[in-house]
């Protein structure tokens, strides 16, 4: 920048100096010289200071802005993670536990209904057996009329002494298969009683426990619903405080930015001053150069408008920062609400989500232990009824024999005549009760089959065809499935909380250790008033008409004065233009090239 | 910017410190042991490093809550019994998560991680800091008693 200095100056040298004579020992010269130096050495500290700062800021703003994408984005994979592909296969696997819970519950009332059954086969059992030893005492009475009537006979009747011990020992054969059937359908009733007991225990235990959870699944599912619009709705929310972020961001970055400005113009002082200085040391001893004054209500000007500047913009930065400082939290605050983590942390939903598939799988295992029971029952109950069936086997082959000897006897008493009559007689009842007990023993064995197969039934249905085995583990492992996506979702939502946390914690770092708007405000406070001390003194000269310019139209000027007006009259006249054309752009005013003096000239 | 997720959750800075050496690096160990589960929770492993990581935890409230203990009563703490009543607790509810786990509970991992939130927020932030400020006025009570002697 040119800088044209007259020779006015001398004259006010001269009037600075006597000036600075009266005041005790400081001439203008020294007093100008030293003060110049000094504001300029407090503008340019303060210039690299406030560039430190604000590069530092810039960097810290950059990191900000990098960081709190990140959140975003991580919000974004957390959405996802909630309610995306793995929200919907949670929802999937939780329906389908549900829909398995159902299975087995009716699985479980189908063995209870089928053991109900085996235990109705015991009762038939023991009703057709019930006869039995009545059946085998008089078999007994049989045998026993049997040796009378052969004694009586003596050696016709000799044949039928063999029959009455065969009998006897057979119906003894009949009475123990028989009661060894009883006292294992006695058993097997216990069993199944016991069984049915099991059965409705496990019923009771997936009604009201699994049940229970069941219920708690529901809500949970209600609940991933529920989040995954509240997900929904975070995100849109969230997106748009990440725009608002940015903005704010970006309006702090135009901050930096604008300091720039008010740089140029701190360095376009600090230039003007150091003209002013070397002018004054090159006039010669004694001379300070013409329109001092001027130059120096200017530079004062210019730093006003600079402090203006950077305090309107230091206010914007604050509460720009502070802004950010809210959007942060409210991101982090966000991301905790998503997932229901309270103050009171022990409340959260992942806790309670994590309380649930821990009872859901307690559950699981108390249903899988009562299962085994009720299948080991049942495959005890079918070798039981299996030992029954032999026995029963037993008993109707001896039936089958003992009717076989009565046929024989009643040919071989027919075949003796008159004398045989009560043989025959014998022989006779000894048939029909050989008949009627293998009915009952008929009747018996069709119940022990029904028994096994609701035996069978039962040990292949504890859970119901529909809920094989291998579905309690199924249902196992989309509990752990499930508690490895919240237990991934709980250490990413607390991740991007404490780095919210942090984030906000830097910024209101940042907030709290500017200083640089007051170092400002007092550096170019004080170097104004410095100018302004240094102003008044010349001012004082000028009085005494050593300078052309209208103290009033100065005054003015330098009110209204700014860097780029400084810019169009230094353009203006180091282009020829006439001096008119400046004031009008710069006040509307009616300041003319005379009227501004040799001061324009300065630029 | 380094990817969010490979930063640390866990991670000891001088804010958690409390001004005695041993006992700030203990605490680093369970800010090592709180980032190991951590991580392994966010890479979905962190059922199969629970029964491992408890069983640490059990060793490090062994030797960790028996230095603290001895150095209170070397110091003569006022706070020792209160201390000790939380060290109790807290070795109490350690034992419990590793009967848990033991039991063949796997569903527990954000209750263990929560469990460590809570012993660094409350136990080393609150309770161990104020061990370290006994520390530091008892020194400089002494120093000014040296000094005046």
């Amino acid at each position: 920048m040119k800088t044209t200095i007259p020779n006015v100056g001398k004259m006010l040298w001269r009037i600075v100096t006597a000036i600075g004579r009266r005041r005790q020992g400081g001439t203008l010269e020294s007093d100008l010289g030293i003060v110049v130096d000094q504001v300029i050495a407090d503008l340019e500290d303060l210039n690299r200071s406030t560039e430190r700062d604000f590069l530092a800021v810039g960097e810290k703003l950059m990191e900000f802005r990098s960081t709190a994408r990140q959140i975003a984005s991580d919000m974004s994979a957390l959405t996802e993670l909630i309610s995306g592909a793995h929200g919907r296969n949670a929802s999937t696997a939780l329906t389908k536990m549900l829909e398995h819970s159902r299975g087995m519950d009716a699985g479980i009332e189908q063995s209870g209904r089928t053991l109900a059954r085996v235990h109705d086969h015991a009762c038939r059992v023991r009703l057709a057996f019930g006869g039995l030893r009545n059946t085998v005492a008089v078999f007994r009475t049989l045998c026993t009329l049997t040796r009378i009537e052969t004694a009586r006979l003596g050696s016709s009747g000799a044949d039928f002494g063999d029959l009455a011990a065969e009998v006897g020992h057979l119906s003894e054969s009949i009475q123990a298969s028989g009661e060894g059937v009883l006292e294992a359908s006695s058993r097997l009733d216990q069993c199944a009683q016991s069984a049915i007991r099991s059965a409705s225990d496990l019923r009771v235990r997936q009604l009201k426990e699994l049940g229970g959870l069941i219920a708690g699944v529901v809500d949970s599912l209600e609940a991933f619903e529920d989040r995954r619009r509240q997900a929904a709705e975070t995100s849109a929310r969230e997106a748009a405080h990440y725009e608002a972020l940015c903005n704010a961001v970006d309006g702090v970055v135009r901050s930096v930015q604008f300091h720039d400005i008010t740089r140029q113009q701190v360095e376009h002082v600090v230039e003007a001053l150091g003209q002013l200085r070397s002018a004054c040391e090159s006039s010669g001893q004694g001379s300070v150069p013409a329109g001092a004054r001027a130059i120096l209500a200017l530079q004062s000007s210019q730093l006003g408008s600079a402090a203006e500047l950077f305090a309107a913009s230091m206010e914007g930065m604050e509460h720009d920062l502070e802004n950010i400082g809210l959007r942060v939290q409210e991101m982090a605050n966000a991301s905790q609400a998503l997932m229901g983590i309270s103050m009171d942390d022990q409340n959260s939903f992942f806790l309670q989500m994590e309380s649930q598939f821990t009872a859901i799988l307690k559950t699981l295992a108390t249903c899988a232990a009562a299962k085994r029971e009720v299948e080991s029952t049942a495959a005890s109950l079918e070798q039981t009824i299996s030992s029954m069936r032999d026995s029963v086997g037993e008993i109707r082959s001896i039936e089958i024999r003992i009717q076989r000897i009565a046929t024989n006897a009643t040919i071989r008493a027919t075949h003796i005549g008159t004398a045989g009559n009560a043989l025959n007689v014998i022989a006779e009842v000894m048939q029909r009760l050989a008949l009627d007990s293998n009915a009952s023993t008929e009747d018996v064995a069709e119940t022990l089959a029904a028994m096994s197969d609701a035996a069978k039934s039962v040990s292949g249905g504890a859970g119901g065809d529909s809920v094989p085995n291998e579905v309690i583990g199924e249902m196992q492992r989309a509990v752990l499935g499930l508690h490895t996506s919240s237990e991934c979702s709980f250490s990413r939502v607390n991740q991007i909380s404490a780095l919210g946390a942090r984030l906000a914690e830097d910024i209101g770092a940042v907030r709290n250790g500017f200083s640089a708007g007051m170092l400002f405000a007092q550096v170019a406070d004080r170097a104004r008033r410095e100018l302004a001390r240094l102003g008044a003194k010349a001012g004082s000269e000028s009085l005494k008409g050593v300078e052309d310019a209208p103290s009033q139209q100065l005054e003015s000027l330098t009110k209204r004065y700014t860097m780029q007006m400084e810019r169009d009259v230094h353009e203006a006249l180091t282009g020829g233009a006439a001096m008119a054309a400046a004031p009008a752009n710069v006040s509307g005013g009616a300041l003319a090239e005379g009227d501004l003096g040799d001061n324009v000239e300065l630029f | 910017m380094a990817d969010l997720l490979a930063r640390p959750m866990f991670e000891w800075s001088t804010d958690y410190a409390v001004g005695i050496g041993q006992v700030d690096e203990e605490h680093q160990q369970l800010f090592v042991l709180a980032e190991h589960l951590h991580r392994a929770m966010l890479e979905g492993n962190g059922k199969a490093t629970l029964v491992n990581l408890l069983a640490r935890l059990v060793d490090y409230t062994c030797y960790h809550f028996t230095h603290e203990e001895q150095l209170m009563e070397r110091i003569q703490y006022p706070g020792y019994r209160q201390h000790q009543q939380e060290h109790t607790v807290l070795r109490s509810r350690v034992r419990e998560l590793q009967d848990r786990a033991a039991s063949g509970e796997m569903t527990m991992t954000i209750d263990v991680a929560q469990f460590l939130m809570e012993w660094v927020k409350r136990h080393i932030i609150a309770s161990d800091r104020r061990i370290g400020s006994y520390v530091t006025t008892a020194e400089s009570r002494s120093t000014t008693k040296i000094r005046r002697a």
